[in-house]
């Protein structure tokens, strides 16, 4: 029953923007159904809400779940004010971090910007003249997550979710 | 069998894209525009890469009017290029009047070609050559214009974009070459590209696309997208994990693929290469590797692929 917990809390993995955590099915451990197709990117936080069956729902963090599965720290990340379109993003170090790597999803929980660094802070768009010009811009609400990986190559520590409001 | 399917998926996705791309046709937005072009010319008297300038102006009838200069300077001879630039939005085209070597002009240059348009924004304008029917044996052709209004607000972009490009294309041959990404110069020209493309300020034309944002060397970053998920072939067989997520989320940050692209095939094959990766990283027992595709499909919210990477580590441990 814990590996089921886990793997609905994997499953639910992608906060949409409002941060409200969703509801999905638990499945028998071992009957992941084969990706026989192009996989699904479904935006996390657009997915229809699939019905579980009695007593198998519940809505987990999944962040927490992940780091339990790995046995990795997690990363704190820094309160991000509203009103600006190119926000700086930073977070807390990572002692054994050699790399981060960022992401920040759009409101409809697309991939919108990456960003991947030594420093534990870059400005939305990234670093230099603050200008609104031809780079990326928090135009709409959308989150973003921090994960880092050691001087190996392996991952150490991953963030939940934060909130971005223009 | 699943690897088959995902190839097939492919496949089929990139007839659609070719479909899609041919059934719309890019056009140049009017106004006026000011841009840069480098290619690859052989000749009797000249073997090198040209760069130069051109400015045209897309007229409210959709024609094209404006002028170019080419030049190269190798072995002692310098070879100079002048002519206009013609056609229509959708169909320009370059047309020589005036060859230069060492300054003594050359009788009969003549010829010309159409530039056929890779990517348009309200912003940027893309693209390459065809139907070159000069003298000289012209490939390799880089094409790429922005507002002129945007380029005097930023005189010196083109230029430092164009020494950005000689950069990028030295990363994107390392790695065909050895395979081995120089993450600090990834690093370095992304970070240059984001900061010349803040200077360049949105027209107002642009005002509604606040998303739209692509990098000014997107395009030159292509080839390495293409070799870890394409048909491309990175010299001896494959990347680490680490390598493949780093070029994979280069690529995302120069608006390669994800929202603030504009729906290129990436964002099929992307999920493809790192499902096949999943799948193969779990038939080898490779840990290491499924978290660190775990931790990528997280941040890019590719829902399916971290159960199956999840799935693959939970298996791996029972």
């Amino acid at each position: 029953m814990a590996i089921i917990a886990l793997l609905v809390g994997v499953a639910g993995c992608g906060d949409n923007v409002a941060g409200t955590a969703q509801s999905t099915t638990a499945q028998p451990a071992g009957t992941t159904a084969p990706a026989a197709t192009a996989p699904s990117t479904t935006p996390p936080g657009t997915a229809p809400e699939t019905t579980a069956p009695a007593g198998t729902t519940t809505s987990v963090t999944a962040a927490p779940d992940i780091r339990e599965l790995l046995g990795i720290e997690a990363i704190q990340l820094d309160a991000v004010g509203g009103g600006e379109l190119r926000p700086v993003l930073s977070w807390a170090p990572v002692d054994a971090a050699e790399r981060y790597a960022l992401v920040v999803l759009d409101a409809d929980g697309e991939p919108y910007w990456a960003w991947a660094g030594s420093d534990a802070s870059i400005r939305f768009g990234g670093n230099g003249e603050l200008a609104n010009g031809q780079v990326a811009i928090l135009h709409e609400p959308m989150t973003w997550r921090v994960a880092a990986f050691d001087d190996a190559g392996r991952l150490v520590a991953q963030s939940d979710a934060g909130t971005l409001q223009p | 069998m699943r690897r088959r399917i995902a190839v097939v998926s492919a496949v089929a996705v990139l007839a659609l894209s070719t479909l899609t791309a041919s059934a719309q046709q890019l056009a140049a937005e009017e106004g006026a525009w000011e841009g840069m072009v480098s290619f690859r010319g052989q000749a009797f008297n000249f073997d090198g890469t040209f760069t130069g300038e051109f400015e045209m102006l897309v007229l409210a009838d959709g024609s094209v009017e404006g002028t170019f200069f080419w030049s190269n300077a190798s072995r002692g001879i310098t070879t100079e290029v002048f002519g206009a630039v013609t056609g229509t939005a959708a169909e320009i085209r370059f047309e020589i009047s005036e060859l230069l070597s060492n300054g003594v002009s050359i009788d009969g240059a003549s010829g010309g070609g159409d530039i056929e348009l890779t990517f348009v924004t309200c912003e940027r304008i893309e693209g390459t050559a065809s139907r070159v029917d000069t003298a000289a044996v012209i490939s390799a052709v880089n094409w790429f214009a922005i507002r002129a209004s945007a380029a005097s607000i930023a005189p010196d972009v083109l230029a430092e974009l164009r020494s950005l490009e000689v950069l990028v294309a030295e990363v994107v041959r390392d790695f065909q070459d050895t395979g081995s990404l120089d993450l600090g110069a990834l690093d370095a020209v992304l970070a240059d590209a984001e900061r010349l493309g803040a200077l360049l300020e949105r027209s107002a034309a642009c005002e509604s696309e606040a998303a739209f944002f692509r990098s000014l060397i997107a395009d030159d970053l292509e080839p390495l997208l293409e070799l870890v998920v394409g048909d491309g072939l990175v010299p001896g067989g494959d990347v680490s994990p680490a390598v493949f997520s780093e070029i994979v989320l280069a690529a995302l940050r120069a608006g390669l693929f994800g929202s603030a692209g504009s729906g290129t095939i990436y964002d099929e094959l992307v999920p493809l290469a790192i499902m096949d990766r999943i799948e193969a990283a779990a038939a080898s027992d490779d840990g290491e590797a499924l978290e660190i595709y775990l931790a990528l499909t997280i941040m890019l919210g590719y829902e399916d692929l971290v159960q199956q990477a999840a799935d693959a580590i939970v298996e791996m441990g029972s």
